[in-house]
Formats: C-alpha cells, sequence, structure tokens
C-alpha cells in the first residue's frame, strides 16, 4: 500500500518532513497504465454488475406475475430486458444491424423458455445462460457465412458470367428447386416482404419455425447458386 | 419486424404457464426403469457362468460402481441441462470423466492380457443388449426432458444416451462372459459410442429448439 504523509506517531517539524507517495506504480509506464486502465473498468463493469443484481428482484418479480398469465408485467418485463440488452450487446456484437435481431432471438427464447424458470433461483443466472448462447449461435452463424464468402471466387463470378437477366433466370431455376415449404415461405418474406409473423400466422406455423426454414432456403439457395456458377 | 412490435406481439401471446421443475423423485423413475431394464436382460439372458468368481474380482467391483454412477450422474446431467440456468461444470465433466476411466480400464486390460488380439467372440449379441437395454430409460428421460427448454440439444442427448448406455454396459457386465479386450472394445465400447452419437442426432430432431 502507498504510504502518504508521515507514519503514525510521527511528527510533522521542519527536521522531520512529510513522507513522499511511495507507490509500487510507476504511472507513467505504458503498463502501469493499462493496469489502472483495466481497475476502472473492472470498477465499471462490477457497477453495472451491481445494477443489475439491484435489478434482480424486480425482474423476479415480473416474471412470476408473468408466468401466472400477467400481460401487463411481461410487457414491463421485456421492455427492461430489452433496454439492458441493448446496452449489452453493444459491447458484444459489432455489427449494430444486427443487434436487434438478436435482441429478439433472445426475447423470443425467454418466451419459450419461461415455464422452466424457478422463481427460487437467480433470474440474471438464468437470463445470462439464454442470452449467452443466443450470442454464441449468432457469432457461430456469422463465422459459417463468412467462411461460406470466397471473395475471389465472387468477384469472378461478377466480372465474367451475370448479367442481371442471367441472374434471375438462375434465382427462379435455384428457386423452383426449393420443396414447397420453403418455396412459399421464401418468396412470402422476400418478394411479397410479408413479416415473420405475418406468414407464421398465414401458414400456421410458429415464428421460430418459420425462420429455421427460412434459413435453410437460404442455405440451400447459396448450395444451388454455387452449384450453377 | 421492430423490436416493439414483437414485443407486443409476445404480449398478445402469453399464457399462464404450467412450470416444468425436475425432482429427485424423476430421477429415480429413470434409475429405476434402467434398473429394471438390466434385471429383465439377466432374466432372459441368465448371469454370467463365472458369476461367483467375479463376485470376488475387485475390478468387477469397480467397474460396475463406475458404470452405475456414470448412470446416475448422466441422469443428472441430462436433467441439469435440459432448463437454462448457471451451470456448474463439474455437473457436466464428471460423467464425462467417469465413463474415460470406464474406457481406460478397458483399454488397459490390452496391456494385461496375454492374448488380447486373438479371440474376437461372437459380440453382436452384446450390441443388441446394449441398445435394448438402453432404450426404455432414454426414452423415459427423452419424455421428461422435451417439456423443458434445453439450449444445448446435442450436449443433452449426449447425455441421455449416456444413462442409456451405462444400463446396457452394466446388463453386459452381468450376462456376457467375454472379458477379451479386443471384444470389450469391439462390442461394448463402440456400440456404446454409437448409441452416444445416435442420442446427438436423436436429440436434435426431437428436443425443442429455443
Amino acid at each position: 500500500m502507498p504510504k502518504v504523509g508521515p507514519a503514525q506517531g510521527d511528527q510533522m517539524t521542519p527536521n522531520n518532513p512529510p513522507r513522499k507517495i511511495e507507490s509500487k506504480f510507476d504511472f507513467s509506464s505504458r503498463f502501469h497504465f493499462k493496469l489502472v486502465e483495466l481497475v476502472l473498468l473492472e470498477t465499471r463493469t462490477h457497477k453495472r454488475r451491481t445494477c443489475l443484481f439491484d435489478n434482480e428482484t424486480n425482474f423476479k418479480a415480473l416474471i412470476v406475475q408473468a408466468q401466472a398469465g400477467d400481460a401487463k408485467a411481461y410487457k414491463e418485463l421485456l421492455n427492461q430486458l430489452m433496454m439492458f440488452l441493448m446496452n449489452y450487446l453493444k459491447r458484444r456484437i459489432f455489427e449494430t444491424n444486427d443487434i436487434e435481431e438478436v435482441i429478439q432471438e433472445i426475447l423470443l427464447a425467454l418466451h419459450k423458455s419461461m415455464h422452466t424458470y424457478d422463481s427460487k433461483k437467480s433470474f440474471m443466472g438464468w437470463f445470462m445462460s439464454i442470452v449467452e448462447y443466443k450470442i454464441t449461435d449468432y457469432i457461430r452463424f456469422q463465422q459459417k457465412m463468412k467462411a461460406n464468402v470466397d471473395i475471389e471466387v465472387l468477384s469472378k463470378v461478377f466480372d465474367t458470367r451475370l448479367t442481371d437477366s442471367d441472374l434471375r433466370l438462375d434465382l427462379e431455376k435455384a428457386i423452383a428447386s426449393l420443396n414447397s415449404k420453403e418455396k412459399t415461405i421464401l418468396t412470402e418474406l422476400k418478394v411479397k416482404g410479408f413479416s415473420v409473423s405475418e406468414v407464421a400466422k398465414a401458414l400456421n406455423l410458429s415464428e421460430a419455425n418459420v425462420k429455421v426454414i427460412a434459413h435453410r432456403a437460404y442455405l440451400n439457395l447459396q448450395k444451388l447458386l454455387g452449384a450453377i456458377s | 419486424m421492430k423490436t416493439n412490435d414483437f414485443l407486443n406481439q409476445l404480449t398478445e401471446d402469453l399464457k399462464p404457464v404450467k412450470l416444468v421443475k425436475f425432482s429427485m423423485f424423476d430421477i429415480l423413475k429413470v434409475l429405476v426403469s434402467g434398473l429394471f431394464c438390466v434385471f429383465a436382460a439377466v432374466f432372459i439372458l441368465g448371469l454370467r457362468t463365472d458369476i461367483n468368481q467375479q463376485m470376488y474380482s475387485a475390478k468387477f467391483i469397480i467397474e460396475n460402481i463406475l458404470i452405475l454412477s456414470l448412470g446416475l450422474l448422466s441422469i443428472i446431467a441430462a436433467f441439469v441441462l435440459s432448463v437454462p440456468s448457471e451451470k456448474h461444470r463439474l455437473t457436466f465433466k464428471i460423467p464425462v470423466i467417469v465413463f474415460s476411466l470406464i474406457i481406460f480400464s478397458t483399454l488397459y486390460s490390452f496391456l494385461s492380457y496375454s492374448d488380447p488380439w486373438l479371440y474376437l467372440g461372437h459380440g453382436f449379441s452384446c450390441f443388441n443388449e446394449i441398445l435394448s437395454i438402453s432404450i426404455l430409460p432414454a426414452a423415459l428421460l427423452f419424455y421428461f426432458i422435451r417439456q423443458a427448454a434445453a439450449l444445448r440439444r446435442d450436449l443433452v442427448g449426449g447425455f441421455i444416451a449416456l444413462a442409456g448406455v451405462s444400463f446396457g454396459l452394466m446388463g453386459t457386465q452381468l450376462t456376457c462372459v467375454d472379458t477379451t479386450p479386443l471384444h470389450l472394445v469391439l462390442w461394448h465400447i463402440f456400440p456404446s459410442l454409437f448409441v452416444m452419437a445416435c442420442g446427438v442426432q436423436i436429440a436434435k430432431k426431437i428436443l425443442k429448439r429455443i
């Protein structure tokens, strides 16, 4: 610990001047500056965590009411969680356009797994496990997509072959070879511009199911278009 | 879709939920069903002929204790993983360690056996036994866990199958007289791994994705 001023029992006299600050850390060095920065960051994170745990009882009360079917409490819970997620995901996901999508995924997962929450246990522990899982899922998906896109191949394809009409023909051919469910959902979502929920209602499927089928359709399209090119 | 609209829709969809809580009683149910299958197999196939000698063998007793604890730990791990929560890593590391120990003890017998490669044995019945014993406890576990919301469906499927497999292995311990290492690896360990792989695939199909 750094010592400031005279030690206990010392008297301040001209012969016994106050001791200089004896710090083990040399703040001028880059390393120690980093260290201080880290400590400050940790303190801030701790404050944030403490703030979260302050909300814990509030969240718990809201989800217990929501489990009983209280729509108002549920809306309140979702709103508060959305605000929390907005801040939380900004530090985890750098594609700002994707944040909203990930938030929706997380809240949908919460909606589906609400019946597994035990009010005797920590809400944040339960919720954060869903959040972490969904973030990992998102990152895995991103990496998969990145791995699939070969920029050199893409540029070659665009340079040499495709005019708009070619592209359209290829797309139509690829879409035609999808199965009927995938074709319908893809057309409804991307050509007619309906939302996932509207398509889900129209086809009597769950939203998650529609998303999964659409995702499968995109992957199949990707494969088919790759094969055509 | 905008997040606010999405929230409205989720709120509209809200219904009172029936809480899913797993208790010791559920674990006991699966354990009893597994042991019942083991006893049924022993009843049908008969105890191994050298059971009296084996009862005094430390290796046999330790292996059986390990297998029984593997079953119990896998059931617990499957239940714990089936709901989102703060997981203690040990919950699912311990069954894996126990299973590794069982595999290791089988592989170790290659060193201690004089002619490990000589006799392959007729092992298809062991494969059948493992498969048939593991079906009931695994199906029961799938039934319970389907009501929950597993995040890692593959991991849960693996543990469900491992729980089933452990009862299968216990059955073969009591009925199969063949202790040649190659037989144990080919007809006890490989089928167990095969059943586990099937469990992972089935879980991906059966369990709800959240």
